[in-house]
C-alpha cells in the first residue's frame, strides 16, 4: 500500500507536466485553430534557458536565484512565442493560407528550435538546483519529494488562473469569441492581432515553465521535446480537445495510468513510454472527442 | 512511346553512373536513389493525396527489418522474404489506414507520429530479434539465380526499383484515381458531392504508398547489410517531409528536386557551416512555405511552359 | 560547457590543420589517421571528450617531431552516433587513404564500421567501447582498447565477494549501451551463482523512475547493480532511490566516472562504488592529467584518457613497423606487449600478445567510490580476491 500512495504523488506530478503541455497546445488552438507541434521544443529550450540563467554551467555565467531566474526565463519564452508567431504564422494567415500551412511551417520552426537547443545546451542532461531539494516528505500515507509537490501546486495555480481568465475577464471573453468565429469577433471590435500574439506568447510561457520544472528533476535535455509534445497532445485528446479543464483531467489521468501500469502490470519497463502512445491511438480511434464533451465552436 | 524511351534512357544513365563511382561515392549514390524513391511515394501520400502522415519511415523500416529478420532468424529464401514482406506491409498499411484516414490534419499527423514512436520502441526492445539499438546485421544478399549481385550491379537493382516506383506513381497520378486524390485534398466535401468515395480513395493511396516505402526498405536492407533504428527515426521523417515541401508539394519532379537538393546539400555546406545544416533546412522550409509555397520546382515552370508551348506549336504546324 | 567543448575541438582541429600543412610543406607527406566521432548525436557527450584526448595526443606527438619524421594528420568524421552513417564515413576515410581508423563513437557505430574496414583490412582501434563481441567480427585488424563488460562484472564480483550480497537487482536503461551491458551482467552473475531477484530498466525520456525502483525495493535485494545508464536516467535512478528511502548499496559501472554526474546528481551518489578503467593515482594518469590541465585548463576525466591511449598505441606500432602500410601496422599492433598506457590499474598496459584483440589488461579494471560528491582513487583492482 505504501507503494500505491507514493505512486499517486509521483504519477500526479508527472501528469501535471502533461497537463501543462496540453494547455500550451490549447492556448494556441482555441483562438487560431493552429496545432503547434513545436511546443515540446519550447519546453526543451525553457529548460536550457533555466540552466543558463540559474547556474554557471551554460553561458552566461550568472546564477540568479530561483524566482528572478524563473521570471527571466518566462519573459524570454514570451518573446520567443511572439517571435515565432510573427515570423512563421502571421505571413500565412495574412495570405489566407489554411491552418495546415501554419502547422507545416511550425514544423520547420520545431527543427530550428531543436537544433538551437542541441547546439547551445549540448547532448547531455544539465541540471538546475530544485528550489526545495530531493529529500523524502511524508504526509499521512502519501510520500513524495518537495519538487513533486511544488510541480503540483504550480500546475493547479496556473490552471485556476487560466480558467478564471477565460471565464471571468473581458479579455478571456475576447479569446473565446475569436475561437468561435474570427470574423465576427473582429467585427465586434476584438483586436485579432493582439489575441493571436498573446496566444502564442502564453503558450510558449506555459511550455517553458514545464521545461524549468523538469530541469530541476531529470535535467534539461535536448531530446525531451518530442515526448512532451506527444504526452501533451494525448492529455488534450483524453480530456477533450478545446477545454481547459479537459487538459488538466487528461494529463493527470495519463500520469497516474503510466505510473500504475508500470508498477502493477507485468509488462517490460521499456514499455512505459508506450503508454501515452497507445492511449493516444486508442482515444483517436475510439473516442476522438475525449472524456469531456467538446463545447461547440469550431 | 517517346516518354517510355526517355525513361529507359534515364534509367540506363543512372545505372551507368553506378559503374563509374568509387566505393564511398556509390554508397552515397545508392542512398540518394533510395531517398528519391521514398520522396516520390511520400509526395503521392502527402502532396497529392493530402495526408500529413508521419508513418512513411515506419513502412520503410518494416520492409528493411522484415527482410533482415527473415534471412537472419527464419532462414527464408529471398523471394519468399520479399513477397511475404510486401504482403504483410500491404495488410498492415490497410489496417492502419482504415481507422487513421478518418482523422484530419493534425490528428492524423499525431496518430502516425505515435505509430512511428511505437515502432521504434518495439525495435529497441526487440532484443535478439531486432538487435536492439545497435541494429541487426551480419547478413548479406543471397545469390540470385546463382549470381552474387554486388557493387554497381546492386546499384542497378536499386535503379530498377526506383524506375518501378516512378512508373506506378506516374500512372496513378495521371489516372482518374490521381484526380480523385487531388480533389479530396483540395476539398473533401466537394469531392464527395461529386461522387468520389473519399475514405476508400484515402485508404488505397495510403496502402499503395506505404507498400512502396516497404519495397524501398527491402532494398535498403542490403545497402549497409545492417538495419538499425537510427535510420528510421522521426528526424529522417522530418527531412523527407522537408524535401517534398522544398521541391514542390504534389509534383513528381518537385519531389525529385527536393530530395536531390536536401540530400546533397550537407556534403557541400557542412565544410562551410559545420553541423548546422539541419537547422538551415528548418529555416528554409519556413521561408519557402511563406514565400514560395509551390517549391523550387516552380522556378522552372516558365521554362517548362515555354517548351510545352513550342512543342504544341510544332505539332500544330 | 558543451559550448566550450565544441569550440576547443574546433580550434584544436584548426591548429592541427595548420601544423599538418606546415609539416607537409617542409618534408614528406603527412600520415593520415581517420577518427570516427559522434559530434551531434545522442552519444556525443562521451564521444567528444574521448576525441579531445585523441586530438591532444596527436598534437603532442607532432610537436615532438612526429613519427618516422612525418606529422600525423587526423581526419575527423562525424557519424552522428548512427551505425549506418558510421559505415558511410568509414568508407570515406578508407577512400581518403588513412593508415588506420580510431573509433570514438558508440559500440553499434563501431560494429558497422568494422564491416567496411574488414574489406580493406584497415587497422581500426576502438578507444572506449565496452561491447563484448566486437572482436569476433570479420576484421582481423580491429583492436578494442577499453574494458569489455564481462571484465567489469568479474572485477565487481571479486570486490564484493566478502560482502555477502546473496541476491541482487539489475537496473539499466533502454540505450544500446545499457541493454548490451545488462545482458553481460546477467550472464556474469549467473556464472558466479548470484541470483538476480529483479531486473528493471528506465526508458530514455521518462519523467520518473519511482515505479521501477519500487519494484526493486519490493524484491528486497542485498545490492543493486546500476548498469551502464547514461544521461537523465542516472539522475532519475538516484532521485527515486533517495525518494523511496532505499538503503541497498549501489554497484555502478564505468559510465558513472563522467564528472558531469557530480553536477546533475549532486550529493545523491555518495556511497556508490563503481567499476572504472581509470586510476587517477597511476603515475601515467597523473602526468596525463597535468598535461591536460595545462592545455585545456580543466580536469581530465577517464574519457579523454581513452582517446589519448589510441594514439599511443598506433604511434608505437608505426614506429616498430617502421612503415605506414596498413598490414605492417596491423601486425605491429598485434605484437604489442607491455606498452604503458594511461588507462587501467597501476602497472598494467597494452598487451595484445595473448592473441586476444581485446587489449585491456584482465587485471586492469579498478573499483572506485563516490564520497562527499567527489570520486576517490582506486579502492580495489583486478579479478582476484
Amino acid at each position: 500500500m505504501q507503494d500505491f500512495f507514493e505512486l499517486i504523488v509521483s504519477g500526479f506530478a508527472s501528469g501535471c507536466l502533461y497537463s501543462l503541455m496540453g494547455l500550451s497546445f490549447l492556448l494556441v488552438m482555441r483562438p487560431t485553430g493552429v496545432v503547434n507541434f513545436a511546443v515540446g521544443q519550447y519546453a526543451m529550450l525553457g529548460g536550457f534557458a533555466a540552466v543558463a540563467v540559474m547556474t554557471t554551467i551554460l553561458i552566461p555565467p550568472i546564477a540568479l536565484p530561483y524566482v528572478p531566474g524563473l521570471l527571466v526565463v518566462l519573459a524570454l519564452m514570451a518573446l520567443l512565442g511572439a517571435a515565432v508567431e510573427w515570423i512563421a504564422v502571421k505571413p500565412l494567415v495574412d495570405r489566407g493560407a489554411p491552418p495546415v500551412a501554419s502547422m507545416l511551417s511550425l514544423l520547420g520552426v520545431l527543427i530550428v528550435l531543436l537544433e538551437v537547443g542541441a547546439r547551445f545546451g549540448g547532448t547531455e542532461a544539465l541540471p538546475t538546483e530544485p528550489p526545495f531539494g530531493f529529500r523524502r516528505v511524508e504526509f499521512g500515507p502519501f510520500a513524495g519529494t518537495p519538487q513533486s509537490l511544488f510541480t503540483i501546486a504550480v500546475t493547479l495555480v496556473i490552471f485556476a488562473a487560466v480558467w478564471l481568465f477565460f471565464e471571468r475577464t473581458l479579455w478571456g471573453r475576447a479569446f473565446e469569441a475569436v475561437s468561435l468565429d474570427r470574423r465576427a469577433a473582429q467585427l465586434m471590435g476584438v483586436n485579432l492581432r493582439l489575441v493571436t500574439v498573446s496566444a502564442f506568447a502564453s503558450s510558449a510561457v506555459v511550455a517553458g515553465l514545464v521545461g524549468v520544472l523538469i530541469s530541476g528533476t531529470t535535467g534539461a535535455y535536448y531530446q525531451v521535446g518530442m515526448a512532451l509534445t506527444v504526452q501533451g497532445f494525448t492529455a488534450l485528446v483524453v480530456g477533450g480537445v478545446g477545454r481547459v479543464d479537459g487538459a488538466l483531467l487528461g494529463g493527470v489521468l495519463l500520469g497516474l495510468l503510466e505510473a500504475l501500469v508500470m508498477r502493477y502490470l507485468p509488462v517490460s519497463s521499456s514499455m512505459t513510454l508506450a503508454v501515452p502512445l497507445v492511449v493516444l491511438l486508442a482515444f483517436l480511434v475510439l473516442r476522438p472527442h475525449g472524456l469531456l464533451a467538446n463545447r461547440g465552436g469550431h | 512511346m517517346k516518354s517510355f524511351l526517355t525513361l529507359l534512357a534515364a534509367l540506363l544513365a543512372l545505372c551507368a553512373l553506378g559503374f563509374l563511382l568509387g566505393s564511398y561515392e556509390s554508397d552515397v549514390y545508392r542512398k540518394l536513389l533510395l531517398w528519391i524513391a521514398l520522396g516520390l511515394s511520400f509526395n503521392f501520400l502527402f502532396g497529392i493525396s493530402g495526408q500529413v502522415a508521419f508513418s512513411h519511415f515506419v513502412f520503410l523500416g518494416f520492409g528493411a527489418y522484415w527482410v533482415a529478420i527473415s534471412l537472419v532468424h527464419w532462414d527464408l529464401p529471398l523471394a519468399v522474404a520479399i513477397a511475404s514482406g510486401l504482403l504483410v506491409a500491404a495488410v498492415a498499411a490497410a489496417m492502419i489506414a482504415i481507422p487513421s484516414t478518418r482523422l484530419e490534419g493534425p490528428y492524423l499527423a499525431l496518430a502516425t507520429l505515435a505509430l512511428g514512436q511505437l515502432f521504434l520502441l518495439g525495435i529497441a526492445s526487440g532484443r535478439d530479434l531486432t538487435g536492439g539499438d545497435s541494429g541487426l546485421g551480419g547478413y548479406s544478399l543471397p545469390p540470385i539465380l546463382g549470381f552474387t549481385v554486388k557493387g554497381p550491379w546492386y546499384t542497378a537493382c536499386i535503379v530498377l526499383m526506383l524506375g518501378l516506383t516512378y512508373v506506378i506513381l506516374d500512372r496513378l497520378d495521371r489516372s482518374s484515381f490521381g484526380r480523385a486524390c487531388r480533389a479530396i485534398r483540395d476539398n473533401q466535401t466537394a469531392a464527395q458531392a461529386m461522387g468520389i468515395n473519399a475514405p476508400r480513395t484515402k485508404v488505397i493511396a495510403f496502402t499503395i504508398t506505404s507498400v512502396l516505402a516497404s519495397l524501398a526498405g527491402i532494398f535498403y536492407a542490403f545497402v549497409d547489410n545492417l538495419v538499425a533504428p537510427g535510420a528510421f527515426s522521426l528526424e529522417s521523417m522530418f527531412i523527407l517531409l522537408f524535401m517534398v515541401i522544398v521541391g514542390g508539394t504534389g509534383r513528381q519532379l518537385g519531389a525529385i528536386i527536393g530530395v536531390v537538393v536536401l540530400y546533397m546539400a550537407p556534403f557541400f555546406i557542412e565544410p562551410l557551416i559545420g553541423h548546422y545544416h539541419f537547422m538551415a533546412f528548418g529555416a528554409l522550409v519556413v521561408i519557402l512555405i511563406i514565400y514560395k509555397p509551390n517549391g523550387l520546382v516552380s522556378m522552372f515552370d516558365p521554362i517548362l511552359k515555354r517548351r510545352r508551348m513550342a512543342a504544341l506549336e510544332k505539332a500544330q504546324l | 560547457m558543451m559550448f566550450s567543448l565544441n569550440l576547443s575541438i574546433a580550434t584544436s582541429t584548426a591548429a592541427l590543420g595548420l601544423l599538418a600543412a606546415a609539416g607537409g610543406a617542409q618534408s614528406q607527406e603527412t600520415i593520415k589517421v581517420g577518427v570516427l566521432v559522434d559530434q551531434t548525436g545522442k552519444t556525443s557527450f562521451y564521444s567528444q571528450p574521448v576525441t579531445e584526448g585523441t586530438l591532444m595526443a596527436v598534437e603532442e606527438v607532432n610537436a615532438a617531431g612526429g613519427v618516422l619524421g612525418r606529422q600525423i594528420e587526423l581526419i575527423l568524421e562525424d557519424d552522428n552516433g548512427r551505425p549506418d552513417l558510421s559505415a558511410t564515413k568509414a568508407r570515406k576515410l578508407v577512400d581518403d587513404g588513412v593508415v588506420a581508423i580510431i573509433s570514438n563513437s558508440n559500440s553499434g557505430a563501431t560494429r558497422q564500421a568494422i564491416s567496411v574496414t574488414a574489406e580493406s583490412l584497415t587497422p581500426q582501434l576502438a578507444s572506449a567501447n565496452s561491447a563484448e563481441t566486437l572482436t569476433t567480427l570479420d576484421n582481423s585488424c580491429f583492436f578494442q582498447l577499453g574494458p569489455v563488460e564481462s571484465l567489469q562484472v568479474k572485477t565487481m564480483l571479486a570486490f564484493t565477494k566478502t560482502k555477502g550480497y546473496g541476491k541482487v537487482a539489475l537496473v539499466g536503461d533502454n540505450s544500446g549501451l545499457s541493454t548490451a551491458a545488462v545482458d553481460q551482467f546477467r550472464m556474469g552473475l549467473g556464472e558466479a551463482g548470484v541470483p538476480i531477484v529483479e531486473e528493471q530498466l528506465i526508458p530514455v525520456g521518462s519523467q520518473t523512475a519511482v515505479p521501477q525502483l519500487q519494484k526493486v525495493r519490493a524484491a528486497e535485494p542485498n545490492a543493486i547493480y546500476q548498469v551502464a545508464q547514461i544521461g537523465p536516467q542516472v539522475v532519475q535512478f538516484f532521485q527515486a532511490y533517495q525518494q523511496l528511502g532505499m538503503k541497498q548499496p549501489i554497484l555502478g559501472t564505468f559510465n558513472l566516472s563522467s564528472s558531469s554526474y557530480l553536477t546533475t546528481a549532486k550529493g545523491l551518489m555518495d556511497g556508490t562504488v563503481f567499476t572504472d578503467a581509470f586510476d587517477p593515482e597511476k603515475p601515467e594518469a597523473i602526468a596525463f592529467s597535468e598535461r591536460f590541465k595545462a592545455k585545456f585548463d580543466k580536469e581530465a576525466t577517464s574519457l579523454e584518457a581513452y582517446g589519448h591511449d589510441s594514439v599511443v598505441l598506433i604511434v608505437d606500432a608505426i614506429k616498430r613497423a617502421n612503415s605506414t602500410e596498413r598490414p605492417a601496422i596491423c601486425k605491429a599492433i598485434a605484437e604489442t606487449k607491455g606498452l604503458p598506457r594511461v588507462m587501467g590499474a597501476k602497472g598494467t598496459g597494452f598487451d595484445f600478445s595473448r592473441g586476444d584483440r581485446r587489449g585491456f589488461d584482465p587485471e586492469g579494471v579498478v573499483v572506485r567510490a563516490i564520497e562527499n560528491n567527489a570520486y576517490t582513487g582506486a579502492v580495489f583492482s583486478g579479478t582476484k580476491n
